[in-house]
This record gives C-alpha cells, structure tokens and sequence, in this order.
C-alpha cells in the first residue's frame, strides 16, 4: 500500500543532508569568531568596572582571528556552497538525464 | 465549435489555477527570509518570480505524467472529457481562492486532485478513481510529510544554535549571518517549486490538447503552453500570496535567522530527496512542518498551536472540498453548454466575490513587514544592541 522503505530513505536522506549542512554554516562561522570577542549581534558589550572606579565597555570587537580558523570557516562555507550546487544539479533534470 | 470553446475556457482556467498556484506558494520558498529580515518583501517575491520562471522551463518529467493512474484512462478506463477537466479545475480554483482568503498554506496539488476527482466520480462514477492509488499517493503522504520536515528542521535548529553558542559564555556567536545563507536555501527552494508545480497546470493542458485530438497521443506539453504556464506562475509569485507569507512567516512561530536558515535547509533537503527517492511529497506541508520543528528546535521560542491547527484542518478540507465543487461543477456540465456556460459565470463570481471580501482587510508587502517588525518587538530581549539595531534598520527604511 505505502512504500514504507522508500519513506524511510527518504526521511534519513533529508535528515542527514540538513543536518550536514546546517552544521557546515554554523561551524563556519563560529570558526569566524575565534579570537574574536562576543558577537556584536548578540552580545550587550561587557560593561567593566577598573578598581580604580572608571567604567570601561568592552563591546565584541573583532580582535585578530588566527590564520587556521579562517582557513577553516572559508572551506565550511565552500563545503556549503557545493552543497548548494548538488542541489541545483538534483533539480535540474538536464544535468542526470541519461 | 463547442468542442473548441471549451478548449479555450480550460485553457483559460488552467493558466488562472497556474497563477493562483504561484500565489499560493510564494510563501513555502520565502515567508521565512521576508520574516527574518534576509530578503525585503519585493525583492524575496521577485526572486521567487523569476527561479518559479526558470523552473517551469528546466523540466517536463511531471507534466508528462500528472494523470498518473489516479484516474483510470485508457484502455478498460474512462474517457477523459475536457468538461470534466473544466470542472475539476472551477474546484480547484475556487478552493485555492478560500484559503488564500483565510491565509492558508494548503496545497494546490491537493486542490487540483480534488476537483479532477469530484469531477471524474460525477462523470464517471466512482469506479473512475482508484481510492488505492489516492490513499497511498495522496492522503498518506500528506500526514507523513510535516512530520519528516518538522523532525528534520527540529534537529537541524538544535545543531545551529549548538554549535554557534559560546561555551564560555552561553551567548550566540554570529547568528544573524545565517541570513546570508537563508538567500541561499530559500532560492533553492523556489527553484525546485517552479520545476514541479507549472508542470501540473502544463499536464492538465496538454491532457485536454490530447483528449480533443488537438495533439498528439504520448507527446509532451508544447512550446507555448510550457511558456504560458512559466508566465503565469511567475506572475503569480510575483504578486505574492501576502496573507500565507503572514501566517507562515509570523503566525506559527517567531522566526530567527538560524531557524530560517535550518527551516528552508530541511525543506530543500527534504523536498529533493523525496523527488529523487521516490516518495512524492507536497512542497506546502513540507514547508510547514519545517517552520513548526524550527519552532520547536528554539529555546524559548513557542508554536501557535491554534495557528497551526487551522492549517490542519484546511489540509484535510482541501481535497474532499476541492472534489464537492468540482462534483458540483461536473453536475452542471452534464447539462450541456448551458452548463458550462453557467459554470464559468458561478465560477467568476466566486473569484470576483473573494477578491472584494479580500480588499476589505488587504495584506500587502507593506503589512507584513509591518507585522514582522510587530512580532520583533514583541519578543522580550533585555539586549540594547538588538533594539539598536532595529531601530536602526527602521530608520533606513
């Protein structure tokens, strides 16, 4: 009646797939913000108090990512990228047409 | 010359269904973009005109075999009467209208099915619809498909989140850049829309070319009726379902650009394995799932369970709905042409009725972003940046 084995294929092939690449992205750019501060987007700023009493705000600036990490979140997001292209080669029936 | 009236009204309807088709789904592709801010409104629905465009054009494998075995043809079969095409298409039309009203994702596949189906047990009798093929094709896979797509999108937000938090401090690092990705996966999706769904109306006219000896037994849709269909659906998308991308973008959950980006991730990923494994399932209830288990895959972020049960039940309505108008309509033909002429005027009427209840309370591009900037508001965040931010950003606009 219902093809259970092609359902469950399909589930498991959309549930890697997106997570592959939902990791990829997330992965490249927390790699983006090592050495980093926090990020501008989510971050207040750190509001520091010297012992000397002057009121300091330390927002996240970037602060010099090490060379490796953004070796790194670059080939994250061309992983992503390829990802993308696997998926415009899936929809477009030319490229695997026989 | 009766013969070819009707060709003309069906071909005429088809390509409206075409076009509600593209209205109706703008939003599975870019309700989530135009609630995160990764797209503006315009801009998302232009690009979602221009990939349904492409789209149409890439492939005619659906179109080829959109009767599929639903409705017995051929030989042994039922003789498939372009009356009875113009009939399920005035169910299919007008039950796409009264949800776009209501603001409601279903799906037009659904709606077509139906009103062919209603159609087809009027004209034929019920022995006309294999219930086996239905049930296994149709109905299974729509229970089925926003469960994949909500688990899928569910774990898919959790990793996101996980491995963008800073472990020393709890704090997102960069979560607002899944906006530039979200251009990306939402595009994808839109793609893949267009290369299934103006292949439907492009089978159901070139069903009816077939059906009259206009064309060929076996050959495919034509150049102009593959560039007609392509128009319309791109047009569609272009004026933009505002009402659905309203509910789907703010009124299930409250999206983020991380959850934007896992929501359309899973329903690209899931959308393309089910059309390459071959497990069919609708790009609407797959889009709704996705933004339901990206709700669910937040902390703190709440589904409006109220919402989403409403766009259940219109998921259950639409396919008997779609065949009680399109039973009606078949009725009416078996008149004569005095039949479809009254059928097309009623047919008329509907539409022209909900486009004037519609204009007393219109949802434009301009409403939702209004509503989205509302939603944002709403959400408690005690971080001044953020509010900055948006203050910002309203200024420029």
């Amino acid at each position: 009646m219902i093809d259970w084995a092609a359902f469950a294929i399909v589930a498991a092939a959309a549930l890697v797939s997106a997570s592959v690449v939902v990791s990829l992205f997330a992965y490249g750019l927390r790699l983006l913000n090592v050495g980093r501060g926090l990020d501008a987007d989510d971050s207040p700023g750190v509001i520091e108090t010297t012992p000397s009493g002057s009121v300091t705000v330390v927002s996240g600036q970037p602060e010099g990512r090490p060379r490796w990490a953004t070796i790194a979140a670059v080939a994250c997001f061309a992983l992503c990228s390829c990802a993308v292209l696997f998926g415009i080669y899936l929809i477009v029936p030319f490229f695997h047409a026989s | 010359m009766d013969l070819t009236l009707i060709v003309v009204l069906v071909i005429v309807l088809a390509l409206f269904f075409d076009f509600t088709n593209g209205f109706h789904d703008t939003a599975n592709a870019m309700a989530t973009p135009i609630a995160t801010g990764a797209l503006k409104p315009r801009m998302a629905v232009a690009l979602a005109a221009v990939l349904n465009l492409v789209g149409a054009f890439l492939s005619t494998e659906v179109a080829r075999t959109i009767s599929g075995g639903l409705i017995k043809e051929g030989d042994g079969g039922i003789q498939i009467t372009p009356e009875m095409i113009f009939a399920g298409l005035i169910g299919a039309v007008c039950w796409n209208m009264v949800t776009w009203l209501f603001g409601l994702p279903s799906s037009s596949s659904h709606a077509l099915f139906g009103g062919l189906i209603g159609a087809a047990i009027v004209g034929a009798g019920v022995g006309a619809v294999d219930f086996t093929v239905l049930v296994s094709k149709v109905v299974l896979p729509a229970l089925v498909a926003p469960i994949v797509a909500g688990v899928v999108a569910f774990v898919a937000t959790r990793l996101a989140y996980a491995i963008t938090r800073d472990p020393a401090t709890g704090r997102g690092l960069g979560r607002g850049n899944f906006r530039y990705a979200q251009i990306f996966s939402s595009s994808l999706v839109a793609l893949a829309h267009g290369t299934n769904d103006a292949q439907k109306t492009m089978g159901v006219i070139t069903l009816t070319l077939i059906a009259t000896g206009a064309q060929a037994v076996g050959t495919g849709p034509e150049f102009w009726v593959i560039a007609a269909c392509a128009l319309a659906i791109a047009l569609g998308t272009y004026t933009g379902g505002w009402r659905i991308i309203k509910t789907m973008g703010t009124g299930l959950t409250d999206i983020k650009p991380a959850q934007g980006f896992a929501a359309e991730t899973s329903t690209a990923a899931t959308i393309l394995a089910s059309s390459h494994l071959g497990f069919a399932l609708s790009t609407t209830q797959v889009a709704s799932g996705s933004v339901i288990g990206s709700g669910l895959g937040r902390k703190g972020a709440s589904v409006r369970w109220r919402t989403a049960g409403r766009i259940g039940v219109g998921w259950l309505l639409t396919l008997p709905a779609a065949a009680a108008v399109g039973a009606v309509a078949a009725l009416l033909v078996t008149i004569g042409p005095v039949g479809i002429v009254i059928d097309a005027v009623l047919g008329l009427a509907v539409i022209v009725a909900i486009f004037v209840i519609s204009s007393r309370d219109k949802v434009t591009s301009g409403t939702v972003v209004s509503e989205v900037d509302a939603a944002v508001g709403a959400v408690r965040t005690p971080k001044a940046t953020r509010k900055n931010r948006k203050k910002k950003r309203q200024a420029a606009e």
